[in-house]
């Protein structure tokens, strides 16, 4: 297996439809392939495939918003059947805020009628001359035109295709004015409040003047092994439903991670100056439950439903309803900006929806403008006269619109943290927080720090989701520290010890868990399928025979895979880093005071574990030759 | 005659999840497709509503069927419909007051809810308790 091969027959394995679509915006060819086997077999789909296509067939060097960028939406070998909460869909490009790989994830109902429609992927190529939208049918795939859709929200996008198309129960992917005005943390919405909003992912989308893609899908999904498979989902929901993190999710949704980053004392506030917070309570999952919750609205086949619908009932943002904030934003958009009041939050968080955009990089480039307002770097004189002092929520539902509009000043905020502070300069680089010029989540990583350490080595740049090693905040015996990674500190959030081997797990299966399209709660916050159980998962849908091992080799595979993108793409040496923040500033306050980051005492070890240079994180010759990856490296002198 | 038991929706407690549809075409097909489904849940998500729409047992469908193909199950008092004799006319379609009558996309003979022989798979697994049978 060399390069991404695409022929004419059906593959060989179930779970997976079998064919994939290849888009040319510039000149309107649509293609319908299938995929080799052997991709299949190394990549298996979502996340992998996308970083194998993108690898073998975007042009090195590509400017993200040249129409030679290609945009993935991938499914995977579990989508649209009942394993649970196996509803997501990768989108994958190279990413216009990092320059590295980017991609996002989102859940939903898209992704199973993308499937049950027959088609596993969708490759994006070029750029439309007018704005348009891609619509599926079964088999009929059609690129539209999109000129009365352009310029409106993604919530308008979503009303207006539903009447124009006219089918029952579409299923719409869209971008709002963001992702139109090249906003780069621009995001892509599905089912209104689902996004895929990481790493820009929505202004490539913009780029290439497509608006939205639409799916009506009537065909079915078969697996191999029906009975067996069958079964797994009943041990797995079993587990699921026994997990003691269980009723919080279902019940609260991640607005739990409030109570718990508050318990913790790393509840990020004025951009990671504090890790407490005197407005807590305005936050809080029991604010939220109480004052705003109506209802919980799940993603298709998810027996977690941490999605909430809730609406503000009362004060200056009364009416405002629809998919509730997450954890994420409610801090990002919350207590990053010192605001502690959840009905603002709400508000700007149908703003972001609307308008398309990743709220924790959001909410981080307008916390990092406000500190740097803080300091006298941004004065009221380059602010469009608002005042960006912590709290003011005003000012902050005015940026988002701005941001979206690129109007004033939003225009310069639209660019993400690291390209503002390198244009206002005067030492904002120092509390400008972005790893491989992403802006980091919401959970302050001096209290977990094998989130710390896998922020660094994210390949889209700091995230919590690539590796989610909350084996680390689960508040598990040490035997089962001692037993899963080989030492008690494993479950000891603020050792550093055995968190490198934590994370190199984590990241591993992670890339696994996106590639079959499950959702990173199933696995990683229950642990409900660890590697044997989604070596099952997968061989009992597709009919491959692969074991745990396999698992966590195809993982390794694309991890390293999109290592060598970013190589390849001019990432550089010692991209692995943390913002000073969190390696050098102790926390100032709260229960967690003093601690810090030890990354370099974890950052050596890591490289070790996944046989990369200590020097210049990248994969050594080794490793490259045991995956399977040498001549793809070799192909772009990157060994 | 013991009373007949319906499946009847909590539709406060649906979070739309569609495990009910999922279900269903599993249960009656082996293969996962709403499109299959005998339940299928409709939704406004912009006013955050979800509610599973199933069969009542009106027997509309029976009166309505040219063919005499539809008929009502001593058992579970469930629809029940002879696809030997069924011609896909759509009658039944049309004859359904709360449009739970469908037409099998691959064999093109009309579909509903049979109860799972008794046992609702929707009710057994529906996550939220949305689903009753009683």
């Amino acid at each position: 297996m060399t390069y991404f091969t695409l022929k004419g027959t059906i593959p060989k394995y179930k779970g997976y439809r079998g064919q994939v679509l290849i888009v040319n915006l510039s000149n309107g060819e649509i293609q319908k392939k299938a995929i080799d086997h052997s991709i299949i077999e190394n990549y298996l789909g979502g996340r992998g495939i996308a970083i194998k296509y993108l690898f073998d067939n975007l042009p090195k060097g590509t400017e993200p918003f040249s129409p030679n960028n290609i945009l993935v939406i991938s499914t995977g070998p579990l989508t649209g059947t009942l394993a649970p909460s196996s509803n997501r869909y990768t989108i994958a490009t190279k990413s216009p805020l990092t320059g590295c790989i980017g991609y996002s994830n989102a859940g939903g109902h898209f992704a199973p009628e993308l499937a049950y429609a027959g088609y596993d992927a969708i490759f994006v190529h070029g750029k439309a001359e007018k704005p348009v939208y891609i619509f599926i049918e079964g088999e009929i795939v059609e690129i539209r035109e999109a000129t009365n859709l352009w310029g409106k929200d993604t919530w308008e996008t979503d009303e207006m295709l539903r009447k124009e198309i006219d089918i029952d129960d579409i299923q719409i992917l869209s971008i709002g004015q963001a992702g139109e005005n090249l906003v780069r943390y621009a995001a892509i919405l599905n089912n209104l409040s689902r996004a895929a909003a990481r790493t820009g992912v929505g202004a490539v989308m913009g780029s290439k003047n497509l608006k939205s893609i639409a799916v009506k899908g009537t065909g079915a999904v078969t697996v191999a092994e029906p009975a067996k498979f069958d079964l797994l989902i009943e041990e797995t929901l079993e587990k699921i439903y026994t997990d003691p993190a269980y009723p919080s999710l279902s019940e609260y949704g991640t607005s739990f991670l409030v109570d718990l980053s508050y318990i913790g004392g790393g509840l990020a506030t004025n951009n990671n100056q504090f890790g407490t917070f005197d407005k807590y309570e305005g936050l809080s999952a029991e604010t939220f439950y109480e004052k705003y919750k109506v209802k919980s609205e799940s993603c298709f086949a998810c027996p977690i439903h941490c999605g909430k619908y809730s609406e503000v009932k009362e004060g200056p943002y009364k009416g405002t309803k629809g998919g509730s904030p997450e954890y994420e934003t409610i801090i990002c958009l919350g207590s990053k900006c010192g605001i502690g009041n959840l009905d603002a939050v709400i508000y700007a968080n149908e703003l972001a929806n609307r308008y398309g955009m990743d709220t924790i990089s959001l909410g981080d480039t307008i916390a990092f403008a406000m500190e740097a307002y803080e300091k006298g770097v941004l004065t009221k004189e380059n602010t469009d006269g608002l005042e960006l002092v912590w709290g003011n929520e005003e000012a902050v539902i005015k940026l988002i619109t701005k941001i979206a509009k690129r109007e004033g000043i939003g225009d310069l905020l639209a660019e993400g943290t690291k390209r503002v502070a390198e244009k206002i300069n005067k030492g904002s680089e120092e509390y400008a927080l972005h790893v491989k010029g992403m802006e980091p989540p919401a959970y302050d990583v001096r209290i977990a720090k094998a989130f710390g350490l896998g922020w660094a080595t994210a390949n889209r740049g700091a995230d919590h989701l690539t590796a989610l090693p909350n084996f680390e905040l689960l508040g598990y015996p040490e035997e089962k520290g001692i037993e899963w990674f080989g030492s008690k500190k494993a479950v000891d959030p603020y050792a550093w010890e055995s968190k490198a081997r934590m994370v190199v797990w984590h990241e591993n299966l992670g890339a696994v868990v996106d590639s079959a399209e499950m959702c990173k709660y199933t696995c990683f916050s229950a642990y409900a399928v660890k590697p044997e159980d989604m070596a099952k998962f997968i061989s009992y849908a597709t009919g491959m025979k692969i074991d745990a091992d396999d698992v966590l080799k195809i993982g390794e595979r694309i991890y390293n895979l999109e290592r060598l993108f970013n190589q390849r793409e001019g990432m550089g040496e010692k991209q692995d880093y943390l913002p000073k923040r969190f390696t050098d500033e102790p926390l100032p306050d709260g229960p967690a005071k003093g601690q810090k980051v030890e990354l370099d005492k974890m950052l050596p070890e890591y490289y070790a574990l996944r046989k990369w240079d200590a020097e210049t994180g990248y994969p050594l010759k080794e490793k490259l030759e045991e995956l399977g990856l040498l001549e793809m490296a070799e192909r772009f002198d990157l060994i | 005659m013991t009373q007949i038991k319906r499946i009847s929706v909590i539709k406060e407690k649906c979070n739309g999840c569609r495990i009910c549809e999922l279900r269903c075409s599993f249960f009656h097909e082996r293969f996962y497709a709403p499109s299959h489904s005998r339940i299928r849940v409709k939704k406004n998500e912009k006013e955050g509503i979800a509610v599973p729409n199933v069969c009542r047992f009106c027997y509309k469908c029976v009166e309505s069927c040219p063919e005499g193909a539809i008929s009502k199950s001593e058992k579970t008092g469930a629809v029940q419909i002879d696809s030997g004799k069924c011609t896909g006319c759509r009658e039944c379609v049309l004859a359904c007051p709360f449009g739970v009558m469908y037409i099998h996309p691959v064999n093109n003979v009309a579909i509903t809810c049979d109860l799972c022989e008794g046992e609702p798979q929707c009710v057994k697994y529906c996550p939220e308790k949305a689903l009753l049978y009683e």
